[in-house]
């Protein structure tokens, strides 16, 4: 659990290189680079357009780079090889990104049944899942416009479990939940990651849950990557007059009661 | 390669598919007689096709062949072996000769088609130009030439005199008229608004029955600018070594129907509204009375001393069910087809803006031909009956369903399309499983469209021989009968309530549950 991954040896599960993007001339992302090491969980922490979001996207090759390369697994990231590397990282975003005209069992199986498992194989998956993430047996059945913002959530790290991925990526996974269902995700959010070993990479705009989720937070303003530390470093070693900015904000909010 | 693929096999589907709808051209030991749009047309081909019949040949009768243009391209194709013709429409409008050509030099130049003029029937049915008697009152109108004086006076004309040559431009540029108000009509429609005041001078064919119901003044031609227009039979040269005893019969009427006799049989269907089969039959009847002696049947006429036409004429009128099911058939084999091949080329331009560019344009541009011009571009290819109006039907579904295709799968919610990718599915499954049913109601939507739409578009096939309710809809038209347009038009209304109401059902069937439970919403 050491702090800037940048040195460390490159047994790196994700790990970016001097990545950077613009898009018609507006650059999104300076060049930036992060690794992520087995087991550990990384929270990207900034305003909405910051740059975060692109990060999770660059890692699963879904944005084509101006500069700079992209590792997964070990496995440098190439367009040929792209498609086969997701399916080592599961990828969650906000409200689940559920498919509307399929069932919550049949948006957890897509990938599964189009790799080719067996019907049983899948089944004892999903039941395995559903208890984990502890989704009740008849919501499975359910459409995503029957479910609750909660369960929606739920089954959407389902489908990102499914194949059981040794990477995470989650992007603003609870933004759209109420405080109540929020926090008790939150919960289970972290005992799942420490039970399951998994490499997490988080995107979220509010620091207190990345700092709930423990690990390193890497501040982002502007299309960099300020500073990246635990709550503790960034506190007492600012590396940008931003960071102090940003948790005195999230602190005054957190007393206010206006949190988002 | 899977999209390679599908759009392929949809091509040839649609091949196979019109192959099976399209009929067989005349065959050898049949005689195809073919008429056009007016009632006129109708009763002759209809008299030809009992001749021949009951001279022992297997004849049938193509009617309601659109304007000239349609039936001469049939005949010239061999699709029909003959038709009522009349020689000025010969000399002009198909051989575009000036002047008036005699016999001889018209069938000399026929000849090189391969076509032969019989001598004429007896009956001379020109154009003419006729106002209402007041009309002709009130402006002292007698002869063409008066309506020099009155520019403002309302002209309803039909399309094919407006077109012609010999037809309105002519006539104004040889009397030296400039009128201001001249409007296209289609010819039975004329009479009506002749009738009702809301034209004031129409033209006029000089058999029309009309004529001596309404009551019509027809303005003399003092300048003598129409040519004869003589009936006279049209035909291939080969039908009389292949079908002599029908050539020998159909013979017997030439000479032998005079202007009142046809004027009479007109009348019958255009204003008792009796079946041309029954109006033929009784100028059958009139005209080869064992009175005149008949001349040139080889003997035929010492069997058969008096005419006695049959009276079941097998095939010779579908039932209204007939024509609906006709109309379903043209209208759903068509929407196969386009669906087959609309839907793989919505896919393929949502791949791509240059084949978008390419695909959306093409199909647009299909869109905005006239339905009648695109039968007469496709007649000389692939003649008359079902092949044209299935390929007219089909091109005209393309547009709705390939742009509905292609907006549905480009305007998916962009996390839906990005989770899809993000997952790692192959594009293949990303098509099938994801994209294909999130567009499924756009799609299905655009097929609804291009259905309820082909249900009045195919209407016109009953003007080349295609069947189906345009039959009733332009036959009724034609002889201004309003019941036997509503044979046609009730139905077709009913076929597109009944086509959006199956589409209903197809969107519970094929539309997943997922999605409607949003369009319902919770």
């Amino acid at each position: 659990m050491r702090a800037r991954g940048l040195w460390e040896g490159d047994n790196s599960v994700i790990q970016l290189d001097q990545v950077s993007k613009s898009y018609a001339g507006r650059c999104v992302l300076q060049p930036t680079s992060l690794q992520v090491m087995p087991g550990q969980t990384v929270s990207l922490v900034g305003q909405s357009g910051s740059g975060k979001s692109t990060v999770l996207r660059i890692v699963l090759g879904l944005i084509r780079l101006d500069g700079g390369s992209v590792a997964l697994n070990g496995a440098p990231l190439t367009p040929g090889n792209a498609r086969r590397l997701r399916h080592g990282a599961g990828y969650v975003i906000q409200d689940g990104g559920l498919f509307p005209h399929l069932t919550a069992a049949d948006n957890v199986v897509l990938l599964a049944r189009h790799l080719g498992w067996d019907a049983g194989r899948r089944t004892a998956r999903v039941r395995e899942l559903a208890e984990m993430v502890r989704l009740p047996e008849d919501a499975l059945g359910r459409y995503p416009q029957q479910l609750s913002g909660g369960q929606r959530q739920r089954v959407g790290l389902m489908r990102a479990l499914m194949l059981d991925p040794p990477v995470l990526l989650l992007d603003e996974p609870l933004g759209a939940l109420d405080p109540l269902t929020r926090a008790e995700l939150q919960r289970e959010l972290r005992a799942l990651f420490s039970q399951l070993r998994k490499t997490v990479l988080l995107v979220t705009h509010d620091l207190g849950e990345a700092a709930y989720f423990g690990g390193n937070i890497g501040v982002m303003h502007a299309g960099r990557l300020l500073q990246l530390g635990t709550l503790c470093e960034l506190r007492e070693a600012p590396a940008d007059p931003y960071v102090p900015a940003l948790i005195a904000a999230q602190q005054q909010a957190a007393l206010t009661g206006t949190a988002a | 390669m899977i999209r390679c693929r599908s759009v392929l096999s949809g091509v040839v589907l649609a091949g196979i598919l019109l192959g099976v709808g399209g009929r067989v051209p005349a065959a050898d030991g049949q005689v195809t007689v073919g008429s056009k749009a007016f009632e006129e047309s109708w009763i002759l081909g209809e008299a030809l096709t009992t001749l021949a019949r009951d001279a022992g040949a297997a004849a049938r009768h193509t009617s309601n062949l659109g304007g000239t243009d349609v039936v001469y391209a049939a005949l010239k194709r061999g699709d029909v072996d003959l038709y009522p013709e009349y020689t000025g429409t010969i000399a002009e409008a198909i051989l575009k000769t000036s002047g008036r050509a005699d016999l001889a030099h018209l069938r000399a130049a026929v000849a090189k088609e391969g076509l032969g003029i019989s001598d004429p029937l007896g009956f001379n049915n020109s154009y003419a130009l006729g106002v209402t008697q007041e009309t002709a009152a009130r402006y002292s109108l007698r002869r063409i030439s008066d309506l020099a004086r009155h520019p403002d006076l309302r002209l309803a004309l039909t399309h094919e005199l407006l077109q012609r040559k010999d037809g309105w431009p002519g006539v104004s540029a040889h009397y030296g008229l400039r009128m201001r108000n001249v409007q296209g009509i289609q010819h039975a429609l004329a009479y009506t608004a002749v009738r009702t005041g809301q034209a004031d001078v129409i033209d006029i064919y000089t058999t029309d029955a009309q004529i001596e119901r309404l009551k019509l003044v027809l303005l003399e031609d003092d300048r003598h600018f129409f040519p004869p227009y003589d009936a006279v039979l049209l035909y291939r040269l080969d039908l009389p070594q292949r079908q002599p005893a029908a050539w020998a019969a159909m013979q017997r009427l030439l000479g032998r129907i005079d202007e009142p006799a046809m004027i009479r049989a007109n009348a019958q269907v255009t204003l008792d509204h009796r079946t041309q089969e029954q109006a033929a039959a009784d100028l059958l009847r009139e005209v080869l009375a064992p009175a005149a002696p008949a001349g040139g049947a080889k003997g035929q006429t010492s069997r058969k001393p008096e005419f006695v036409p049959q009276t079941a004429l097998p095939g010779a009128s579908p039932s209204l069910l007939g024509h609906t099911l006709k109309h379903l058939q043209l209208v759903g084999l068509s929407l196969l087809a386009a669906a087959l091949l609309g839907i793989p080329l919505g896919v393929l331009a949502s791949r791509s803006r240059g084949i978008a560019a390419v695909v959306l344009s093409i199909t647009g541009v299909l869109q905005t031909i006239p339905s009648l011009a695109l039968l007469a571009f496709l007649i000389p290819i692939l003649g008359i009956y079902d092949p044209p109006a299935y390929v007219a039907l089909f091109l005209y579904s393309l547009l709705p369903i390939v742009r509905n295709t292609f907006t549905g799968l480009t305007t998916l919610p962009p996390h839906l399309a990005e989770a899809a990718e993000a997952l790692g599915l192959a594009p293949a499954a990303q098509l099938w499983r994801v994209r294909l049913p999130l567009a499924s109601p756009a799609i299905l939507a655009g097929l609804k469209t291009s259905a309820v739409i082909n249900v009045g578009t195919a209407t016109l096939a009953g003007l080349i021989g295609a069947g189906g309710l345009g039959d009733p809809i332009w036959r009724g038209l034609q002889t201004n009968d309003h019941a036997l347009i509503l044979q046609g038009a009730a139905p077709a209304a009913c076929l597109a309530l009944l086509v959006q109401l199956a589409f209903d059902l197809l969107d519970r069937c094929l539309v997943p549950r997922g999605l409607r439970l949003r369009a319902d919403g919770d």
